[in-house]
């Protein structure tokens, strides 16, 4: 029999479409084993085995990047087969276009300015090697709320919320990590001042300059190792990948062989690792008890080859292409299988839901912004978003205000911009994002009603979140006196 | 929406096909136990292709235009009349019937 040979030869026609036809139309590589369970879990948090996280989170992938968002470019099957196993977000959104604050919303549920985590120590958007400032220890992660439950959690990948131990995974919550602790363009070759990039477990420094070419077959080694390691009990595993954030580096089986450059490579190589880890799971036996998430930390740069399509603009703005990302959540036999969402979520979002799905308390002591989005997730009918308005900020300035359909950007005198000189008197646009994705119309004019509730929104968000020179409900981050660069130790 | 030809289905099927990257997603889809149909509308291996090329180039314009709705008797026959394994034509025409029915 040759190798490939079909397993079940009394497939027919018909049998085939009755299954399809149990789940919904876009079931083409939905996997029919899907398609044969007929009802949901009603309340997880009732399940008698806590099920896994795998939080998987690409560094400045664009929109329209992979196959399932679009792309024509990059072949990404693992992720399209995720996305017809499970549920695709389209109006999943991150809280910045720029690396540390996003992140700093996954981490803790809360939007950048709440947790101070809006610019640098030295007022740059995002964190330096050897930066004063970080994550406040303080704050409460969500690998902290899983670990209330006996999880285990591992942080695998690029971090950006402090490199001073203080502030780092193994002082957030993770049991471990493997990592960069940085973005990939911060090493010495970039900035002579900075240290050689470091590669990091746990703490310490395993080697410096990371040979990046190899970054995401080890990140996935490292992945499958500690799930393995940790079958028998639940998980959470967080893995920002350093990869496709320029400078591009992809391992020798992947290098040269897409059609769209070192990008390209480097987002197969992506696919490729999801795939290696998606099979892990159901080699162990643990791929319906493991919810896994597939999303970006912001949208793609302007000059390295991503896309944003259908999106207008590029990482580190605030419109759609920098701040709305490609999102896949799959979970046999709890996310129904190829359905997509447009009801607005929020990487906010995931602190509070999973802490819900695992039987944890989130924080209650303290302001969080994320809000449960699991009857989204589950396919409820009718299911809205548990969100009347997202704020789009860039640093610490309020730029624009989503609430259902509309998106109003705020008239600026000074539009601030991640780098140089902000833009002056940019003027109010509105925009129907349901019938003007690509933001190329401004309807402000004929929506007074709706301008107006949404600067009512923006009030809010001001006294609330703060603005510029404003500081509202704002709680401090973590600060160290002397930073030191993490070097490896001399022998 | 109009649905896309069998034919533009079959070249979508073939574009992994033969190449060392689609053997490598051929062994990523060959996990799931009972269904390694879906590797195969992946990416076929050669052999597979060669077989889904030649019943969709004795395929009249009828059937070709009413691809995915061929009863399990037409593609049989089907298969018979190009001497290859119905059971990937039956695949292949299945997934081109869900294509349809996603895109439409």
């Amino acid at each position: 029999m040759k190798k490939n040979a079909i397993i079940n030869k009394n497939i027919n026609r018909r049998n085939l479409l009755r299954l399809a036809g149990a789940t919904t139309a876009g079931a083409i590589l939905s996997g029919f084993t899907g398609a044969l369970r007929s009802t949901f879990a009603q309340d997880d948090s009732r399940a008698a085995v806590k099920p896994n996280f795998i939080v998987i989170f690409c560094d400045d992938l664009g929109y329209g990047d992979i196959g399932c968002f679009g792309s024509n470019k990059h072949r990404t099957p693992n992720i399209d087969r995720m996305a017809a196993e499970g549920m695709r977000f389209t109006s999943f959104y991150v809280t910045s276009g720029v690396c540390t604050p996003s992140r700093s919303s996954l981490m803790t549920g809360c939007y950048p300015r709440r947790v101070n985590m809006h610019e640098s120590d030295r007022n740059e958007c995002v964190l330096f090697p050897v930066a004063r400032k970080g994550l406040n220890p303080n704050e409460i992660t969500i690998a902290e709320v899983l670990k209330t439950q006996g999880y285990a959690t591992a942080c695998v990948g690029k971090w950006h919320l402090g490199d001073q131990p203080e502030f780092l995974p193994t002082s957030q919550g993770f049991d471990c990590y493997y990592g960069i602790p940085y973005s990939n363009d911060m090493g010495a070759n970039q900035r002579s001042k900075n240290p050689p990039l470091p590669l990091l477990e746990n703490t310490k420094v395993i080697e410096a300059p990371a040979d990046q070419n190899t970054l995401t077959k080890r990140y996935t080694e490292q992945v499958i190792k500690f799930i393995t390691d940790n079958k028998n009990k639940p998980f959470f595993v967080y893995l920002p990948h350093t990869m496709p954030h320029n400078p591009v580096h992809s391992s020798d089986k992947f290098r040269g062989k897409s059609a769209n450059n070192g990008y390209g490579d480097a987002v197969e190589e992506i696919d490729w690792s999801t795939g290696e880890i998606l099979a892990s799971l159901r080699k162990l036996g643990i791929d319906e008890r493991t919810l896994v998430v597939f999303t970006s930390d912001n949208g793609a740069a302007q000059r390295w080859g991503g896309s944003n399509l259908p999106l207008s603009g590029w990482k580190g703005s605030t419109m759609e292409g920098g701040m709305r990302e490609p999102c896949v959540m799959r979970w046999p036999g709890r996310i129904p299988a190829g359905r997509a969402c447009d009801e607005l979520a929020s990487t906010l979002d995931l602190l509070p839901t999973l802490a819900r799905l695992a039987a944890a308390k989130a924080p209650d002591d303290r302001i969080i912004d994320g809000k449960d989005i699991w009857p989204l997730m589950a396919g409820r009918e009718g299911a809205k978003s548990p969100h009347e308005v997202f704020y789009y900020y860039q640093m610490d300035q309020l730029q624009a205000v989503r609430s259902g359909r509309w998106k109003l950007y705020l008239p600026l005198k000074v539009k601030k911009r991640n780098w140089g000189k902000g833009t002056s008197n940019t003027p109010m646009k509105l925009y129907d994002l349901k019938a003007d994705i690509g933001e190329k119309n401004d309807v402000a004019d004929r929506h007074p009603d709706v301008v107006k509730r949404l600067l009512g929104l923006a009030d809010k968000a001001r006294e609330d979140l703060g603005d510029v020179n404003y500081m509202g409900r704002q709680r401090p981050a973590g600060w160290v006196i002397t930073p030191t660069p993490l070097m490896k130790e001399k022998i | 929406m109009n649905k896309i030809s069998i034919e533009q289905y079959l070249e979508k099927v073939a574009r992994f096909s033969g190449s060392d990257y689609g053997k490598m997603i051929r062994d990523q889809f060959e996990d799931i136990q009972g269904a390694s149909e879906l590797a195969m509308l992946v990416s076929p291996s050669t052999e597979e292709l060669e077989q889904l090329k030649k019943a969709v180039a004795i395929m009249t314009p009828a059937e070709k235009d009413n691809a995915d709705t061929l009863s399990d008797e037409q593609t049989e026959k089907l298969a018979t009349d190009a001497q290859i394994d119905p059971a990937n034509l039956a695949i292949f025409l299945n997934g081109y019937a869900l294509h349809c029915k996603r895109v439409s």
